[in-house]
């Protein structure tokens, strides 16, 4: 009885969500990064990790522990402070974003009424958090890193928007609860196949991932705007990515795959599977392409996937007056 | 001919989905890894690995006659044979026989010129020691180690 009472106070909701939201992020970030190891091993005739723990399970975590006991080294002729801050700059909005992710139709910190407005708006701050990255690290590869990827993220958050726009045209929301129940009887997927696809390429494209990883191509930057990092700041750069990886994946879910909408199983079990789907579909996206020129990045959005996605803002308001 | 906007646009969604397929069709494929400590490689009938001199099974000692012919064809100085001959006898006898690992090229050449086919090539290949010392074998003793 007192336990319910906690949790209906305001103090006891934000400790669930935090404690909530740390054990997915801590979950996703091991999971992950195992899929990740394990899938292109397997792609490239290769099995992954497989020594710690049941096929590698347990391979993340002792990586992880690595990193912790790592020394943090500070270069000569950094800006500390920023350097210092950076990292954390790019790790936190991955874990505000996790506050409008529906879960399940209960499960969720806050259904905000712009839900997707917020979502996509802190998703920005983590660009900020790489360029202090490569601006404090007083070293040109990480600041072509950073530069790269504001030009990237700036390209990309256009088609991006667009594709969601047809979104909110036919839902006539930005909550993301009233989506999901929108996509009860059909998922947007089959209507918005389209904007899924534009979606999913910028999506990759703002996650910094092959074949759109200019800001940290190895073989030009050494590692972009991370070069200078090392130990647990270099780890939270690590976790901040693939945290991203998890958010976008469930945006994708949410917004066109249905979301926790599914039969038999429970509704949390549904979102998880998606989720995990497309990240599937995203590491065998970056194990199959080479790297794209910056050039060709540019090219490929503002003379491909913007009109596309422009031309089917225009079909879809139109259909939808025509009904 | 350049190939238009729309072409190119064709092109590149057909290779996609081409890249995609063939990544995909990789993934089920069985992995071509062989674990190595846990697993490991049959080694061929033919085999040459770090020699042993064979042990004759009716008296269950070795069968050296001390000719030294795998000391002299030796290319890398590899084979130390120290013979003695015991008093009272004109047969000379093998007391103790050397291979330092180190140096063996492993060609063959000793099990070839041995005219009573007294050593022989073991399936041993892992032979990776923590000193030179310890890559001169002694084989004519008991507890060698690469039988």
């Amino acid at each position: 009885m007192e336990f319910t009472g906690l949790l209906n106070t305001f103090l006891g909701k934000v400790i669930l969500s935090v404690a909530g939201v740390m054990i997915v992020f801590t979950f996703n970030a091991l999971i992950a990064v195992w899929l990740e190891r394990k899938i292109s091993g397997h792609i490239q005739l290769r099995l992954g990790p497989m020594e710690v723990g049941p096929h590698g399970l347990l391979q993340s975590a002792a990586d992880g522990l690595k990193l912790i006991c790592k020394e943090i080294i500070t270069p000569q002729g950094v800006d500390k402070k920023l350097f210092a801050m950076a990292p954390y700059m790019v790790f936190f909005p991955s874990l505000l974003m996790f506050i409008v992710i529906p879960f399940s139709d209960k499960l969720q910190v806050q259904d905000l009424n712009i839900g997707l407005l917020y979502f996509f708006s802190i998703s920005c701050i983590a660009t900020i958090g790489i360029f202090m990255a490569g601006w404090a690290s007083n070293n040109k590869y990480s600041l072509m890193g950073a530069v790269r990827s504001i030009a990237q993220s700036i390209a990309y958050e256009i088609p991006i928007i667009l594709s969601i726009l047809s979104i909110v045209i036919l839902t006539q929301s930005l909550r993301l609860s009233e989506i999901v129940k929108a996509q009860s009887n059909m998922w947007f997927i089959v209507p918005q196949f389209v904007p899924f696809i534009i979606y999913l390429i910028s999506a990759i494209a703002e996650l910094n991932r092959t074949p759109f990883d200019i800001p940290e191509a190895e073989s030009e930057l050494v590692a972009g705007f991370h070069t200078e990092y090392s130990g647990m700041r270099f780890a939270i750069f690590f976790m901040a990515e693939y945290t991203n990886m998890f958010l976008v994946s469930a945006m994708a879910t949410t917004l066109f795959l249905g979301g926790w909408n599914g039969p038999v199983l429970p509704p949390v079990v549904w979102f998880f599977i998606k989720t995990y789907a497309i990240v599937f579909v995203i590491i065998w996206v970056r194990w199959t392409f080479p790297r794209l020129r910056p050039d060709q990045l540019m090219n490929f959005c503002w003379k491909f996937l913007t009109p596309l996605a422009l031309i089917n803002l225009l079909v879809t308001t139109f259909i939808l007056k025509l009904l | 001919m350049k190939a238009s906007y729309f072409e190119k646009v064709g092109i590149g969604i057909k290779t996609v989905i081409k890249g995609m397929k063939k990544s995909l069709a990789y993934f089920f494929k069985k992995p071509v890894t062989l674990q190595y400590p846990h697993q490991k490689k049959v080694i061929a009938e033919r085999y040459r690995g770090s020699i042993r001199l064979t042990i004759n099974p009716e008296t269950g000692k070795h069968k050296c006659i001390a000719c030294t012919n795998c000391e002299k064809i030796c290319p890398a100085f590899a084979i130390t044979l120290k013979i003695e001959t015991p008093e009272g006898s004109k047969k000379k006898e093998l007391k103790e026989y050397y291979v330092d690992l180190g140096k063996c090229i492993y060609c063959g050449l000793c099990v070839d010129s041995c005219p009573v086919d007294a050593i022989e090539h073991s399936k041993v290949y892992e032979v990776a020691e923590r000193s030179k010392e310890n890559l001169i074998l002694r084989l004519d003793t008991i507890g060698e180690k690469n039988v």
